[in-house]
C-alpha cells in the first residue's frame, strides 16, 4: 500500500503540492489533473527525483526516504525520455535490468516475456533511434515492469499510440495490476476506465477527489443534459451551459451539455460519466475517442 | 537548386535568427568560455615590463635634445652597474634587491639599444635611397625603383622613436595563440546553426513554410556572420586590452615602419591599423570554417561529423589557420605564409610560389572567396528536411547471441558506440601518429648524425677518460678551424692550389658541424661529470630520443580527446531524459560505472599516446640501452638512478594521472552544466591554459 501524508512541495513562489494526502492499495489508479496540477511533481517525489518540502510517503508501512530497498520496488515510465538512441532494444532493456540489479538469466527471461507482448522477435536488435514513436512508447512501458516492481508509476503511457495499441496497453496494465500498485498519470480517462480501482484528482497541488470512477461520475449527477438542435444554435447552447460534445447527423446535432439547470425545455437528463465529472471539475472540454 | 528569390521582407528573418542565437544557453556558455580564455591568454602571454615605457621615451627624447649629457649619464650608470655585478659575482651583496641605479641603468640600456636600432634603420634607409637614385639615374628598373623610393622616403619622413615597439611581438603572439580557439569556436557556431534547429524539430516547420528554405538559409548565414564577427572582435579586444594593461604596451598609434621588417609596406600603418587587418583576416578565416561546419551539418543527421570534419580540416592544416600576425604584412610568397601546408600550396596555384609583394592580401582574398563559395552553397542548395532513420553508417549485421551484461559493460558500450567516442578515440590516435611522426621522425641534420655517432661510440658508465678524449678531439678541431685565415692568405698568395683550398674548406665545414656535435656531447658529459663528483650514478647514453620521450610536455591532442570523450558523460543523460530513470533504479551504480569509464579512458589514452611516441622513436633507433640509469634525462626527478624504461613507465603514469584529472574535471562540468557544448568549451577554456602553465 502506498500512503501519502501531508506532502508539500514548492518551487520558489509556486506551490506544486499542498498537504496532499491519499492511500492507494494494490490495483490501478488514475492520476488526473490539468497541466500544473502537481501530477509530475508527485511522480518525481515518488521516484526520488525530487525531495519534498514536508510530509512523508510510506510504502508497505516504511517511509520511502529511509527505506533503501524502496527504489528496487519501483518501476517508472517518464513522460519524455529519448532513451539511448544508439542502443538496440535488447541492449537498452538489458541495461535497465542491470541497473535494477537483476540476475542475468532472470533479466533475459523477463525481457523476452515482456517483449513478446508487444513486439516481434526481430525487433530485439533494432536500434532505438530507428523505432517509431509508438514503439518507443511501448519499450518505455516494458522497462518499467522489469524486475517485477511493486509500485509502478506511468506518466502518459498511451501517448502516441493508435487505438488498437492503447487497448493492448490497457489490457497489459490490467493484467499486471493484481499484486502491485500502478499509478497512471493521464489526460485520457478511457485509459483507466474499466481497469482502475480508483481515481486521484489533483488541482493546484491538492487532492480534490479520491474514489472510484462511479463515485467520480456521480458528482455530475443531475447536471448532464442531452439536446437535439442544429449547428446554428450552438452559440445559444453554449450560453446555457458547457458543451461536452456535439455529434452531427446530417442537419441535426446532438448536444451533450453540462449545466446545473435544465438548459432547454426539450433537454433530457443523461446519466453522468467520468468525463462529464472531469469537465465539471476542471472546466475543460474533453475529446471523445474517435470511432 | 533553389532559385534565390529573396525579398526585403525576408531580411526580417535575420532578427529571428539573431534572437535564436541569443537565447541559446549553450551558445552563451560557449561564448563566455571563449572570452574568459581570451582574457587568460592576454594575461599569461604578457610579461611584466622590465622597464617603464614612458621613462624610456623620456630618455630617448633627452638624447635627441642633449645627446652628450645623456650619454655621460649612461656611462656613469654603466660604471655603477659593473660595480654591482662584481659584488654579485663575489657574493658580497648585503641585499638581494638591486639598487635603484641598476634599474635605471637597465632603462638607459634599453633606450640606447632603441636609439642604435633606429640609427641603423635610418642609415640603411638613406643608403637605400642613394642606391635607388643612382640606379634610376642609370635607367635601371624605373618603375620598381620609383615605388621603392617613394616608400623609403615616406618611412624616413616619419618621426621614428615616437612610440615604443617593445611588446609588439608579444601582442602579435597573443593574437596568434587565439587563432585555434577562435577557429574552433567558429566551427562550433556553424554546427549549432543547423543542428540545434534540427534537434528542436523546427526545421520541418521552416521547410514546410511558404518562405522557408532559401531565405531561411540566407538569413542564417548573415546572422552567423554577424555574430561571429562580433564575438571575434570582442574576443580580440579583450585579449589585446588585457595584454596591454599587463605588459604596459600602449603604442597603438605607433608606426609599424619603425620595425625594419615592415619597411616596404606602401602605406604608413599604425599598430592599430595592423590589428584591424589581422581582425579582417581572422574574420574571413573563421567565416570559412563556420561555413564548412554548417555545410557538412546541413547534410548530416548529427553534429559529430560536421564538428569532426571541420576540426580535422583545421587541425591537420588542410584548411590552414590564419597566418602569423607579423608575417601577414610582410613581403613574402603567400604559400610560405602557411609553412608546411603543401596542400594549400598545391590547391591554390595562383598564390603558391614566388608571388611578389603582399602574399597576405592574396591569402585574404583566397579565404574570402572560399567563405563566399561555401556559404553560397549553403544558401542555394537546401538539404532534405526529413531525416533518415537509422545509422548513416550501417555495418553488416552478424547474428548475435542475446545476453544481458553489467552496468559497467553497458556504460562502456554506451560511450564507445552509442555516443561514438570510439570514433573520437580512433581519430585522435591517427592524428597522434601523424603529429608524432612529423615531430620525431624528421630528417636528422648532419650535426644530429655526428652527435648520435659519437654518443653511441662512448655509451656506457661515465669515466674521466671519456671526457678527456672528447676535450682532446675538440682541441684538434679548434686547431684546424684556427688555421682558416692563414690558409686563405696562402691561397691568395698562390702557395696552395684551388683544389687544396677546396679540400681544406670541406674539412673546415665538416669540423664546424663536428664542433657543434661535440659541444653538445661535452655539455652532456659535463653534467655527468658533476654527478660523478657527487657520487651519483653517471651513465653515458645517446639521449636525444630518451629526452624527447621522457620530458613532460603539454599534449593538446590528449586534452582534446579527454574533454571530447567526457563532456557528454552526464549532460547526454540529462538531454536524453535518462536521469529520471537512474534516480529510480540505481543512481550510484550508474555513477560508479561512469567513474570507471573515466579511469579506463584515461588509461587507454595515456598508454596509447605514450606507446605511439615510443614506437616511433624505436623505429628511428633513437632509444638505445633501455636498462641504463636515467641519470638526469628528463622524466621524473626521483627516479634518477632507475633504468630508463622505468622512467618511461613513470611518465606513462604521470600522463595517466593528468588524463584522469582532466576527465574528472570535465565530468564535473558535464554534471553541473547539463549541456555538452557548454561543458566542452568550459573545460577547454579553463583546462587549456592551466595545462600549458603546469606542463
Amino acid at each position: 500500500m502506498l500512503e501519502i501524508k501531508g506532502l508539500n512541495k514548492r518551487y520558489g513562489r509556486t506551490v506544486a503540492l499542498k498537504d496532499l494526502e491519499c492511500k492507494l492499495d494494490t490495483g490501478v489508479y488514475g492520476l488526473l489533473g490539468p497541466n500544473g496540477s502537481g501530477k509530475t511533481t508527485l511522480m518525481n517525489i515518488l521516484t526520488s527525483n525530487v525531495k519534498s518540502d514536508g510530509g512523508a510517503v510510506f510504502f508497505q508501512g516504511r517511509e520511502i526516504e529511509r527505506d533503501k530497498e524502496f527504489r528496487r520496488q519501483v518501476g517508472y515510465m517518464p513522460q519524455y525520455c529519448e532513451m539511448i538512441p544508439g542502443f538496440s532494444v535488447i541492449d537498452f532493456l538489458g541495461y535497465m535490468a542491470a541497473l535494477k540489479g537483476l540476475e542475468k538469466k532472470q533479466a533475459l527471461l523477463q525481457i523476452r516475456e515482456l517483449l513478446e507482448r508487444f513486439f516481434s522477435v526481430d525487433v530485439m536488435d533494432k536500434k532505438i533511434a530507428s523505432l517509431s514513436g509508438g514503439m518507443k512508447q511501448r519499450l518505455m512501458l516494458i522497462q518499467a515492469f522489469l524486475g517485477d516492481p511493486k509500485l509502478v508509476l506511468l506518466d502518459e503511457p498511451t501517448a502516441g499510440l493508435d487505438p488498437m495499441q492503447r487497448v493492448a496497453v490497457k489490457n497489459f496494465i490490467a493484467e499486471k495490476a493484481s499484486n502491485r500498485t500502478i499509478l497512471i498519470a493521464t489526460h485520457i480517462l478511457s485509459d483507466v476506465e474499466g481497469i482502475s480501482r480508483g481515481l486521484l484528482c489533483l488541482q493546484k497541488g491538492t487532492c480534490i477527489f479520491q474514489g472510484t470512477s462511479e463515485e467520480f461520475a456521480l458528482h455530475a449527477s443531475g447536471m448532464v443534459w442531452g439536446y437535439g438542435g442544429t449547428r446554428a444554435e450552438e452559440p445559444d447552447v453554449s450560453k446555457k451551459g458547457s458543451i461536452l460534445s456535439a455529434r452531427t447527423e446530417g442537419e441535426k446535432v446532438d448536444y451533450r451539455i453540462l449545466s446545473p439547470e435544465k438548459p432547454f425545455p426539450s433537454a433530457n437528463p443523461l446519466p453522468p460519466t467520468p468525463e462529464d465529472a472531469y469537465a465539471l471539475f476542471y472546466g475543460e472540454r474533453y475529446e471523445a475517442d474517435p470511432i | 537548386m533553389l532559385t534565390p528569390c529573396f525579398t526585403v521582407n525576408d531580411m526580417k528573418l535575420i532578427r529571428y535568427e539573431l534572437l535564436k542565437i541569443a537565447v541559446s544557453r549553450g551558445f552563451l556558455g560557449v561564448t563566455i568560455a571563449l572570452l574568459i580564455l581570451s582574457v587568460a591568454l592576454g594575461y599569461f602571454s604578457a610579461r611584466e615590463p622590465r622597464y617603464d615605457p614612458q621613462e624610456t621615451e623620456a630618455i630617448v627624447e633627452a638624447y635627441r635634445l642633449h645627446p652628450e649629457e645623456t650619454l655621460r649619464q649612461y656611462e656613469a650608470l654603466e660604471e655603477e652597474y659593473k660595480a654591482y655585478l662584481n659584488l654579485l659575482l663575489s657574493e658580497e651583496l648585503q641585499s638581494s634587491v638591486p639598487p635603484a641605479s641598476v634599474i635605471r641603468f637597465e632603462q638607459y640600456k634599453l633606450a640606447f639599444e632603441r636609439i642604435e636600432r633606429q640609427s641603423h634603420y635610418t642609415d640603411a634607409l638613406r643608403d637605400a635611397i642613394r642606391n635607388l637614385e643612382k640606379q634610376s639615374a642609370e635607367g635601371e628598373q624605373a618603375a620598381v625603383n620609383g615605388y621603392l623610393l617613394r616608400v623609403y622616403e615616406r618611412n624616413l619622413s616619419l618621426r621614428l622613436g615616437t612610440g615604443s615597439m617593445e611588446g609588439l611581438q608579444g601582442l602579435y603572439e597573443t593574437i596568434s595563440f587565439l587563432h585555434l580557439p577562435l577557429m574552433l569556436f567558429a566551427i562550433l557556431s556553424g554546427v549549432t546553426a543547423v543542428y540545434s534547429q534540427r534537434e528542436r524539430g523546427t526545421e520541418l516547420l521552416i521547410h514546410a513554410s511558404f518562405r522557408g528554405r532559401a531565405p531561411s538559409s540566407l538569413t542564417k548565414a548573415l546572422a552567423s556572420a554577424a555574430v561571429w564577427g562580433f564575438i571575434c572582435a570582442l574576443s580580440l579586444l579583450l585579449a589585446i586590452g588585457t595584454y596591454s594593461v599587463k605588459s604596459g604596451f600602449r603604442s597603438f598609434g605607433g608606426y609599424l615602419q619603425e620595425c625594419a621588417d615592415f619597411m616596404l609596406f606602401p602605406i604608413p600603418l599604425t599598430v592599430a591599423e595592423s590589428l584591424l587587418i589581422l581582425f579582417a583576416m581572422i574574420f574571413v578565416c573563421g567565416l570559412t570554417f563556420c561555413g564548412v561546419a554548417a555545410l557538412i551539418g546541413k547534410y548530416c543527421r548529427n553534429r559529430v561529423f560536421p564538428l569532426a570534419g571541420a576540426s580535422f580540416l583545421l587541425l591537420t592544416g588542410v584548411l590552414p589557420q590564419p597566418p602569423e600576425a607579423g608575417s601577414l604584412l610582410r613581403i613574402m610568397p603567400a604559400a610560405s605564409l602557411f609553412d608546411g601546408n603543401r596542400l594549400f600550396a598545391h590547391l591554390y596555384p595562383v598564390v603558391a610560389g614566388d608571388v611578389p609583394l603582399y602574399g597576405g592580401l592574396i591569402a585574404f582574398a583566397a579565404y574570402a572567396s572560399a567563405a563566399l563559395l561555401i556559404w553560397g552553397l549553403f544558401i542555394l542548395f537546401p538539404a532534405k528536411a526529413v531525416e533518415r532513420k537509422g545509422s548513416s553508417l550501417s555495418l553488416p549485421k552478424l547474428p548475435r547471441r542475446h545476453t544481458v551484461g553489467t552496468v559497467l559493460g553497458y556504460e562502456w558500450r554506451k560511450q564507445l558506440f552509442a555516443n561514438k567516442t570510439l570514433w573520437l578515440l580512433i581519430g585522435a590516435t591517427v592524428l597522434k601518429v601523424v603529429v608524432s611522426w612529423n615531430t620525431f621522425a624528421c630528417e636528422p641534420t648532419y650535426t644530429d648524425e655526428k652527435y648520435r655517432e659519437y654518443m653511441l661510440s662512448i655509451q656506457g658508465p661515465y669515466t674521466e677518460e671519456k671526457r678527456e678524449a672528447l676535450e682532446e678531439e675538440l682541441e684538434g678541431l679548434y686547431g684546424l678551424m684556427a688555421t682558416r685565415t692563414e690558409m686563405e692568405n696562402r691561397y691568395r698568395n698562390g702557395e696552395i692550389s684551388r683544389g687544396e683550398m677546396g679540400r681544406y674548406l670541406s674539412a673546415f665545414y665538416e669540423a664546424e658541424h663536428n664542433e657543434k656535435a661535440l659541444l653538445a656531447a661535452k655539455e652532456r658529459l659535463d653534467e655527468l661529470h658533476e654527478r660523478y663528483l657527487d657520487g651519483q650514478a653517471a651513465f653515458v647514453v645517446y639521449d636525444t630520443g630518451w629526452e624527447r620521450l621522457l620530458s613532460p610536455s603539454f599534449d593538446l591532442l590528449l586534452l582534446l580527446l579527454t574533454i571530447g570523450a567526457c563532456c557528454g558523460l552526464f549532460s547526454d543523460e540529462y538531454r536524453q531524459g535518462m536521469v529520471s530513470l537512474y534516480a529510480v533504479s540505481a543512481c550510484r551504480a550508474a555513477e560508479k560505472a561512469k567513474l570507471f569509464f573515466c579511469i579506463g579512458l584515461a588509461a587507454i589514452a595515456a598508454v596509447s599516446f605514450r606507446c605511439i611516441d615510443l614506437l616511433i622513436l624505436l623505429k628511428q633507433s633513437l632509444l638505445p640501452l633501455g636498462n641504463a640509469p636515467s641519470c638526469g634525462l628528463g622524466g621524473v626527478s626521483f627516479l634518477q638512478n632507475a633504468p630508463l624504461w622505468m622512467a618511461y613507465a613513470a611518465t606513462v603514469l604521470f600522463t595517466f594521472a593528468y588524463a584522469l584529472g582532466v576527465a574528472a574535471a570535465v565530468s564535473l562540468f558535464s554534471r553541473f552544466t547539463k549541456n555538452k557544448g557548454i561543458a566542452f568549451l568550459l573545460s577547454l577554456g579553463l583546462l587549456l591554459p592551466l595545462s600549458m602553465l603546469i606542463l
